[in-house]
């Protein structure tokens, strides 16, 4: 009886010891990404003046007026310090391009409207009193809006990313994945050396290869096109194509190919109804770093298009100037990284298959 | 498997009729765009404003399109380079920084403007100013915002400010006192500098060195040793986290540091982003006067500029004084550089910023970034000795006399 009590207990603590472990890992993960979606919805007086800053984005915010012998004054709350503190001017008066600098002021830095019809009604309200209390409800989205005022090209950028990344997909799986075919099927003399040297291009760099490949697309006519950085995509993701597709042609038994063919098909039967369907998961991961690949890279992209930028780019340009704009830096990586998880949840069955090893 | 092949290929095909759908939409409208890339203006806000106040009424009045674009200075110098080597030059305008100006002439990559200037005479540009833009004789860059360091102290901070001393017209002593007397009541340093190497420290160093009579770029003078020696009695009074600042915006806003002295700009963001929080001053100054580094950015127009004719319209356009004023006022409190449009100002929080700035381009001991130290990357190399130095002295308590002139000597070197 004894024993097992024991038995039971030491599995017990095993068990809390591994939950702990995995929600400490899933923490360790997502914790950052929860503070960045949580950071894109603050206000640039909550990610900077309330400081540390707050886990959950405020959805309203308290102020406060007040009325002295030099003029009014407007007060926030904060909540870190836990006490109103002065928010715009020192003092303003009633004309309407103060009440109108308030209200201005109040939307960008609080993500609040305040019309200056309600800011004059809160006014009135002094009559009687030294101050007053009043709520405003905050724009959530607001930073992705402004994002997206000052991002002008976003659509059209938009879709020549998806047309940039899914061109390097379809042309690094054609040629990556014929060769990684080729890899593990066929000995040949230097294979191994030939499998290692297409590495040799990753090595390398993207903004060194930037300049000269500039000239280059500038002759054959396509700088500035988003076909021109799909092929310089593809040249990187090639290799790595080749070597994940190789590793998993290798996996798939060529006896399987032979059996289909004494069944009556043809080589490229064999090819497309036996090996690739067991290769997806593998060919999925596969397309899944291309897609990333392409649609997070900025730095050759910058140096290759002009007036038709990708994504990436306009995100870039954007934000480089927005260093001390933490909430509209999150904002912009959000926007960008939604298509990538986008894409990477619509190809999640065949990543997990691939995870899980190759079932024959 | 046939549904994952579908969904691609039905992407893959509507983005390429959307690519061409929209590549086409755009040759249709069939105005003349203006390519305009620029290293000013780099906060959202500020772009906001510019295309929406500047570029847009000025595409309407001239029937063309203005494609603004946010770009270093690297990345404007390597594209100019690459659309020279390719004969493909796309780009109408840049502004770029007087650092780098001499990178741009010594590469033949901008048209020289001097005649047009002259043309123009309902607006002058301060002298001092254009100096920098003027090389070998010929005004290749035309002045559009300039910059000098202004004192940012959080509130919080007046508390700890010497008896009897006036924040608005301080000496470096006694903003070193300053320093130290809040570092000691907080319990930490409250000081904030750019600790990242090859920022903004050599200005921040430099403008103290000016107020004692240094020249610039200059470590070894008496003028600097009397500096360097001001940044030693404050080593114990920075931040914390001092080493981990590249911009002096985040930690003030923060409320991490209360003092510091930075670039107009940046002193414009922090004061615009909670005024009633802040106190706006010139730099402190020293014997010689109120040392501040000087800088502008400056307008060029690339050689084979298709659209060269516009982007002469859109310099004279931006460079009216009312035009000058209002993107002062509307886009980061830069100092507009001609004096027309300073007559103008009011006296809104913007315009706070603008006069203190002035106040210290008009009555300060200001040095320009020299041209002779700028060519091929070597400005940098000069700021990291700046940073060596600092490193060294802050870390011994000690400043030494002998280790400067050596620094000095690797300077003149960068020559």
């Amino acid at each position: 009886m004894n024993r097992s009590v024991k038995r039971g207990a030491i599995r017990a603590a095993r068990m809390t010891t591994l939950y702990i472990m995995v929600i400490g890992v899933a923490m360790i993960i997502l914790f950052p990404i929860f503070f960045l979606v949580s950071l894109s919805l603050m206000s640039g007086y909550e990610s900077y003046y309330e400081w540390p800053n707050p886990l959950i984005p405020a959805f309203s915010a308290k102020y406060k007026l007040e009325k002295s012998d030099e003029g009014y004054h407007l007060s926030i709350y904060n909540k870190a310090e836990k006490r109103y503190e002065r928010f715009g001017p020192e003092k303003f008066g009633t004309t309407a391009e103060d009440l109108e600098k308030i209200s201005v002021f109040v939307k960008r830095q609080g993500n609040s409207t305040l019309k200056t019809e309600r800011l004059k009604e809160e006014i009135s309200r002094l009559v009687d009193r030294d101050e007053v209390f009043f709520s405003l409800s905050k724009n959530l989205l607001a930073n992705y809006k402004v994002f997206f005022q000052v991002t002008r090209d976003a659509v059209p950028s938009v879709i020549r990313s998806i047309y940039t990344a899914l061109t390097t997909i379809a042309i690094s799986l054609i040629i990556g994945g014929m060769a990684g075919y080729a890899f593990a099927r066929y000995i040949f003399k230097g294979r191994n050396l030939l499998k290692l040297s297409v590495l040799f291009v990753r090595m390398f760099p993207g903004v060194a290869i930037a300049i000269p490949m500039v000239i280059i697309l500038g002759r054959i006519g396509l700088y500035d096109q988003p076909l021109g950085l799909s092929l310089i995509y593809s040249v990187t993701q090639i290799s790595l194509t080749i070597w994940i597709t190789a590793s998993i042609f290798m996996a798939i038994p060529v006896e399987l190919e032979e059996a289909a063919l004494i069944f009556g098909t043809t080589k490229f039967g064999a090819f497309w109804h036996v090996t690739i369907p067991l290769a997806l998961p593998g060919l999925a991961a596969c397309a899944m770093y291309s897609f990333i690949g392409s649609w997070n890279e900025v730095i050759q992209a910058v140096v290759l298009t002009q007036f038709n930028p990708t994504f990436p780019v306009v995100v870039y340009k954007v934000l480089v100037g927005a260093g001390a704009q933490v909430n509209l830096i999150t904002a912009g990586s959000i926007a960008q990284a939604f298509p990538a998880v986008l894409f990477t949840l619509l190809i999640r069955k065949y990543i997990l298959r691939m995870w899980g090893g190759v079932r024959v | 498997m046939k549904k994952l092949l579908s969904i691609l290929l039905i992407l893959m095909v509507s983005s390429t009729v959307a690519v061409f759908a929209v590549g086409q939409y755009e040759e249709g409208v069939g105005k003349r765009t203006v390519v305009f890339d620029s290293r000013l203006w780099t906060p959202p806000h500020e772009q906001e404003y510019v295309i929406n106040e500047v570029l847009v009424p000025f595409g309407r009045e001239n029937n063309c399109i203005v494609s603004f674009s946010i770009i270093d200075d690297d990345t404007l110098l390597k594209r100019a380079k690459l659309q020279k080597e390719t004969n493909n030059v796309t780009t109408d305008l840049v502004i770029a920084y007087c650092a780098r100006f001499n990178d741009w002439v010594k590469g033949g990559y901008i048209e020289d403007l001097t005649s047009y200037v002259r043309s123009w005479t309902d607006r002058s540009f301060a002298p001092g100013i254009n100096s920098m833009a003027v090389i070998n004789g010929r005004q290749y860059f035309i002045p559009i915002a300039s910059d000098v360091y202004l004192l940012c102290a959080n509130k919080k901070a007046l508390k700890y400010l010497p008896a009897g001393a006036d924040v608005q017209d301080l000496t470096w002593e006694e903003f070193a006192d300053w320093a130290v007397a809040m570092a000691r009541g907080e319990g930490e340093g409250k000081v904030a500098v750019t600790g990242v190497p090859e920022k903004a420290l050599i200005y921040q160093v430099g403008g103290i060195a000016l107020s004692y009579g240094a020249g610039f770029p200059d470590v070894s003078s008496s003028g600097a040793v009397k500096a360097w020696e001001i940044m030693v009695k404050m080593r114990n009074a920075f931040t914390p986290t001092v080493m981990t600042y590249d911009s002096l915006v985040a930690p003030m806003k923060r409320g991490e540091a209360w003092l510091t002295w930075a670039h107009v700009a940046n002193v414009g963001e922090i004061y615009g982003s909670n005024p009633a929080q802040y106190v706006i001053a010139p730099v402190p100054g020293g014997p010689a006067g109120k040392g501040s580094i000087a800088g502008t950015q400056g307008f060029a127009i690339p050689k084979g500029s298709p659209n060269k004719d516009l982007a002469v319209k859109l310099i004279e356009y931006i460079t009216r004084p009312g035009m000058m004023l209002k993107i002062a006022k509307g886009a980061g409190g830069w100092i507009p550089p001609v004096s027309e449009a300073v007559a103008m100002l009011g006296d809104t929080t913007q315009d706070e910023v603008i006069k203190k700035a002035i106040d210290v381009m008009d009555h300060g001991k200001l040095s320009f970034i020299p041209p002779a130290y700028t060519g091929g990357g070597n400005w940098g190399k000069i700021k990291h000795v700046y940073d060596d130095i600092a490193n060294k002295f802050l870390e011994s308590g000690r400043v030494d006399t002998g280790y400067l002139r050596t620094m000095q000597n690797k300077i003149e070197g960068y020559k």
